[in-house]
């Protein structure tokens, strides 16, 4: 604070000028779609003011996302294998059966030492008197972990005197702790073995994510045409031939994968895919079928599953959730719709999603029929007043709702979290959504040691 | 070394440079011709028509119409969205190219490439082009492509993807070579016992900076044939066709070292002969006729072994 004071507005905004330079100059941007399907480019906003979070603080995020990841591993291994929590009771089947996300073509697999989850990104927000929420667990693609890196970066840059006089926790290693994870994966004994990161392609809003990783990892960036199965094996098509490839850190989701197994007209996968993965002879980070993990509709669940599998209370807790298949719940929701969030259960990104204090009458009216037309798809939630932290918009100091994203790697030597994160910003004064996608921007995170 | 890479990747990379190269070379013609028509006393009959001509698919009676406008030309040249070779469309390409092989190519490159990206479509820029502020637009365009190549060769590891981008540069260093000195000499029936004077020829040399080392390693009039020679022939001047197609062999060497695909030896012959084909040209003796052939023959082939080299290498679809 002494060094944020000790500057004038001038210098702040040289500050915040500098900052949007680099990200433009370095091509950090996403791209956005709209329902013409026109993508614009767009740099991610970026606050320069750093988030601060104590070590005792850090201890029970890090704790309590173990603890959680523990458990969604477990279970992700019993759902695709015994099913014991079904026939327990713990969950009903009709919500398994029912979510899009469970993959029954990969029921019975065997992945590499157990892990399905290798890469989580768990959404935290903090409640009114500063106890910390899971709001969503992201266990599919989670993207931002790059923003993490960025921003850390460009603080050091514009900030170094306040970065050196502070003991902050060090966030650069992640590409190396998570390159180690994928070569422990690889299905053949050699030293070394081909990893690679499959990306959608030059148009994915995550691309330049994507080419920051593969760089930082080495690891070559292929998209699905670079790809090609034989005899159950995955080679990569390179200047001397084919090469086989051992582990594929895919940012592709699982219905885009292979067209032979999911869509069938997807030609940003690789045919055959399913089937060399099935046979052992490649490893998926993260797995196939995670979705039906980080379901908003599972979601509810996750505190049983932590007591079903690890017996143990949860040390991070879920905001309240209604499932808007049980009668009672819906009425509950429909009769408080101004104080609800509506989300479908199958979105993410901020889409599907209604804040019931924003909504016009005729908006919550329609989400009622829908809800009502197929109520799987939908839960609510209490809106939770996202804690708020300063930020520096239009010259001023002003408070704004946040989030934290960690991130967390999962690997045969245990679950870490990396000390940090990415805090995302509800930009606009007042708004609770933080969605890049839905105009909201990034800041550092400072895990003091 | 790397033995191999994505063929993808390495297609990008070929195409990268190659319209980087293009992009500089034809800046730099726009830059001579530009500054070389504010002289009302050179008599100038061609304008900006061997730069239209070679760099643009106007058809000849657009390019009679504005190879004296400055003012067209300039804003079709650089930023132009309709024009698909405007430095604007060719910098946007290659930022593409860069984009998928962003994993093989260091932070300052792609930085570097991002920010001309940038600068090349700001809206303002047509508008600017029309004001006196044109010539510093060139000044920080050249300097920004002399910053390009420097970073390139300073940054860039020496693998696999510098030896296929060097490749895609070189070829097209060497076709516009070709492609401009047909532009000059065409309109003299390539006569090269001709008095054409050291105005005529500056703009030819001055465009791939060769003017200088042109008055340093020769004197003497008569300038024709030894323009060609300084062109075509001298190994020390580093836009001549001997010194390209001499880098584009020693790259080539590089990637077929452990190479074991048949069709790699075939394609190293048939670039054996066509750099044969020029260095055993005496053009001491040369005629008229034997120059425009020479010249002709050299492109399509070039021409032809890109192709193939592209379907060796970068058929990955």
């Amino acid at each position: 604070m002494h060094t944020l004071e000790s500057l004038n507005l001038d210098k702040l905004n040289v500050k915040q000028k500098q900052a949007s330079d680099i990200f433009m100059n370095q091509g950090i941007t996403f791209t956005v779609y709209s329902d013409n399907n026109q993508g614009i480019e767009r740099i991610f906003p970026f606050d320069i003011i750093p988030r601060i979070i104590t070590k005792n603080e850090w201890i029970e995020v890090e704790t309590g996302i173990a603890q959680r990841l523990k458990a969604l591993n477990l279970f992700l291994e019993d759902i695709y294998n015994e099913q014991q929590i079904i026939e327990e009771g713990i969950i009903p089947a009709s919500l398994i059966a029912s979510c899009p996300h469970y993959i029954p073509e990969v029921h019975g697999i065997k992945v590499p030492h157990d892990i399905h989850v290798h890469i989580a990104g768990i959404d935290l927000i903090r409640g009114e008197k500063g106890e910390f929420y899971v709001l969503e667990d992201n266990l599919r693609c989670p993207s931002g972990v790059s923003y993490m890196l960025e921003n850390r970066e460009i603080t050091k840059r514009i900030f170094p005197e306040m970065f050196r006089a502070n003991n902050v926790s060090l966030v650069a290693n992640y590409p190396m702790l998570f390159h180690n994870i994928l070569v422990s994966l690889s299905p053949r004994s050699i030293s070394n073995p081909n990893v690679v990161l499959l990306t959608p392609g030059v148009y994915n809003s995550a691309y330049y994510e994507h080419t920051f990783l593969a760089r930082q990892m080495g690891i070559p960036l292929v998209e699905g045409r670079d790809l090609v199965v034989n005899n159950h094996k995955v080679y990569m098509k390179t200047t001397s031939g084919l090469q086989q490839v051992d582990v594929i850190y895919r940012r592709l989701d699982d219905e885009y994968l292979d067209p032979l197994v999911f869509k069938p007209d997807s030609a940003l996968g690789v045919p055959g895919l399913i089937s060399a993965y099935k046979m052992g002879n490649v490893a998926l980070v993260n797995a196939v079928g995670n979705g039906v993990a980080d379901d908003k509709a599972i979601y509810a669940y996750v505190p049983q599953m932590i007591k079903y599998y690890l017996n143990e209370e949860p040390i991070l807790k879920n905001v309240p959730t209604y499932q808007m298949e049980n009668p009672e719940e819906r009425e509950l929701v429909f009769a408080d719709m101004g104080n609800m969030v509506i989300k479908e259960t199958n979105q993410s990104g901020g889409y599907g999603m209604i804040m019931g204090n924003k909504a016009t009458d005729e908006e919550l009216e329609k989400a009622k029929i829908a809800i009502l037309n197929n109520p799987r798809n939908f839960i609510a939630q209490p809106i939770i007043q996202l804690s708020t932290v300063p930020c520096y918009i239009d010259g001023e100091l002003k408070l704004r709702h946040v989030d934290l994203r960690p991130y967390a790697l999962c690997g045969p030597n245990g679950i870490q979290t990396v000390p940090g994160g990415l805090t995302r910003v509800a930009l606009t004064e007042g708004s609770l959504v933080v969605n890049s996608s839905q105009g909201g921007g990034s800041k550092d995170t400072w895990i003091m040691k | 070394m790397e033995v191999n890479m994505l063929s993808r990747v390495a297609d990008g990379m070929f195409w990268l440079n190659r319209y980087m190269e293009r992009t500089d070379g034809m800046l730099l013609t726009l830059n001579t011709l530009y500054i070389m028509s504010f002289d009302q006393e050179t008599n100038d009959y061609q304008g900006y028509k061997p730069l239209l001509k070679y760099y643009t698919d106007l058809p000849p009676e657009y390019i009679a119409e504005f190879q004296h406008d400055s003012n067209f030309v300039l804003k079709y040249i650089i930023c132009d969205h309709k024009n698909i070779n405007s430095m604007r469309n060719l910098i946007t390409k290659a930022r593409e190219n860069a984009r998928g092989s962003q994993d093989k190519i260091t932070k300052e490159l792609w930085e570097h490439i991002n920010s001309m990206y940038h600068f090349i479509n700001d809206p303002e820029l047509p508008h600017k082009l029309e004001t006196p502020e044109a010539v510093s637009i060139l000044a920080k365009l050249k300097n920004d492509f002399l910053l390009y190549n420097g970073i390139f060769h300073v940054t860039m590891p020496r693998g696999l993807g510098w030896c296929f981008s060097s490749i895609g540069k070189h070829i097209e260093r060497c076709l516009q070579t070709i492609s401009m000195t047909q532009s000059y000499y065409a309109p003299i029936e390539y006569n090269l016992e001709g008095k054409e004077d050291l105005i005529y020829w500056r703009k030819l040399l001055l465009s791939p900076s060769g003017y200088e080392l042109y008055l340093k390693s020769y004197s003497n009039i008569p300038h024709n044939r030894k323009v060609i020679q300084h062109v075509i022939f001298n190994p020390d001047f580093a836009h001549s066709v001997i010194f390209t197609l001499g880098l584009i062999d020693t790259y080539l060497d590089c990637v077929f070292k452990n190479n074991n695909l048949i069709e790699a030896r075939t394609m190293r012959n048939q670039f054996g002969r066509l750099k044969s084909y020029i260095e055993y040209t005496d053009y001491h003796h040369l005629t008229n006729l034997q120059l425009e052939h020479v010249l002709k023959n050299t492109k399509e082939q070039l021409n032809q072994f890109s192709m193939d080299f592209s379907k060796l290498f970068f058929s990955y679809t």
